[in-house]
């Protein structure tokens, strides 16, 4: 460690008289305690203010996080995470996962079936289809008349389905029973339409021919509300 | 801070390693009185705040002090942190300190029955230096009583080399209107 305190005076006079006065002060003995004790205060009061800035900065945040009804907007919806089966003992306490997507933004469902939302339609498509097709228009302005739209394609490994919901309260949560079987289903949507949903899945193959409906495959689709509360169903009666 | 803690284990039980804390006393210890008597002029002449100035100035040091003591030029770190410390608290203050630290006493002319004795002198050196913008009179601390060069003296401040030449250049002409420095500001004058 280098000492770089320097000693010969450049202007000798103006020294002199800064000296004598400097000199004036004489330096009590070296408050180590002191100091150490200022130095943890000054750490202390540093370590709180960092804790109160990040507390004041991460809030809102945390805040927006917590209640925003878009928790994700992923580009692309897949459908890499299955549709998981639950026990339907208490359906009111479960709200399915809740994806927002961009109006033309392709949703890969599996089984290469995928489809994409516009503002009043839904349309799916084959593998093979180049374009999909449009269901709609839907009936998102006057909702509730025909609460649920359900297109179907049957493959070897399972049937494909994708549903739409236009009710006229907000879904919170889509169910698809299945032999007994409850399996939570995710909700796609377009931002600002809570009450105009998605959503998909794949059952079992069907054994019979493709006129065999959803009621024969003991297929129940169920749509619930923040409050639990049934607000459609297709299949099952 | 927090980072360089985290990297060096130091908690608030620890502190520093025992060896950096040794190692921070003896040099501590030592700049001590040096240390004191720059932010005696600092603060023009007020004992008690420049005690606390430095008090201040080496706790902030004693927490970085394991990268302190790896610099080639710790003083200069030093010097700095103790001038931006003072004006810092400068700033900070809220109500103008009117007490002066030393009693008012009437000069005695130089043609009078006594002369003027040391103590009038340093008052008016004190009146005079608190007349000055803090970086001023600490450019006149560190040219004229440390006996830096420019150079250094720029490096302290973070300011250019002119910066230090034109502060200190003003400093020495406001200096030069008090009674006790004018003959110095003559000196000074005629040497430029």
């Amino acid at each position: 460690m280098k000492n770089d305190m320097s000693s010969q005076p450049s202007a000798p006079e103006l020294w002199q008289m800064l000296d004598e006065a400097a000199q004036d002060c004489a330096a009590p003995v070296f408050p180590r305690e002191r100091i150490v004790r200022r130095a943890r205060t000054i750490r202390r009061r540093r370590r709180m203010a960092t804790a109160v800035v990040a507390v004041v900065l991460l809030t809102p945040l945390a805040g927006k996080l917590a209640f925003s009804p878009e928790p994700d907007a992923s580009h692309t919806v897949s459908s890499a995470d299955p549709p998981t089966a639950r026990p339907s003992a208490s359906p009111s306490k479960v709200a399915s996962h809740v994806r927002v997507v961009r109006p033309g933004e392709r949703i890969d469902v599996g089984l290469g079936v995928w489809y994409l939302l516009k503002q009043r339609e839904f349309c799916t498509a084959n593998p093979l289809d180049k374009d999909p097709i449009c269901v709609g228009p839907l009936d998102v302005n006057q909702p509730g008349a025909i609460p649920m739209t359900l297109n179907r394609y049957s493959r070897p490994q399972g049937v494909v389905h994708v549903l739409a919901y236009t009710g006229t309260a907000p879904a919170a949560r889509i169910t698809m029973t299945e032999d007994g079987r409850t399996t939570e289903l995710p909700i796609v949507r377009l931002a600002g339409h809570p009450a105009y949903v998605t959503t998909y899945a794949i059952s079992a193959p069907a054994d019979a021919t493709d006129s065999q409906s959803i009621m024969m495959a003991g297929l129940v689709f169920r749509v619930y509300g923040a409050d639990g509360k049934e607000l459609a169903r297709m299949g099952g009666r | 801070m927090r980072d360089s803690d985290e990297r060096t284990g130091v908690s608030d039980q620890e502190e520093l390693p025992q060896e950096d804390l040794g190692d921070f006393e003896t040099y501590a210890a030592v700049r001590w009185p040096r240390l004191l008597r720059i932010a005696y002029l600092l603060t023009n002449g007020d004992h008690h705040e420049a005690e606390d100035l430095v008090q201040v100035t080496l706790a902030k040091i004693y927490l970085r002090w394991h990268h302190i003591r790896t610099l080639d030029a710790p003083d200069q770190y030093v010097r700095r942190a103790l001038i931006n410390n003072n004006t810092t608290r400068q700033r900070k203050r809220r109500v103008v300190q009117l007490l002066t630290p030393h009693l008012p006493e009437h000069r005695i002319p130089p043609g009078g029955s006594s002369g003027p004795d040391s103590y009038d002198t340093r008052s008016e050196l004190f009146a005079a230096l608190a007349t000055l913008p803090p970086r001023q009179r600490a450019i006149v601390v560190l040219r004229y009583w440390e006996c830096l060069s420019e150079q250094e003296t720029a490096r302290i401040l973070d300011c250019s080399v002119g910066t230090v030449k034109s502060q200190a250049s003003r400093a020495l002409k406001k200096l030069r209107t008090s009674a006790a420095l004018s003959e110095y500001g003559a000196t000074a004058a005629h040497e430029r």
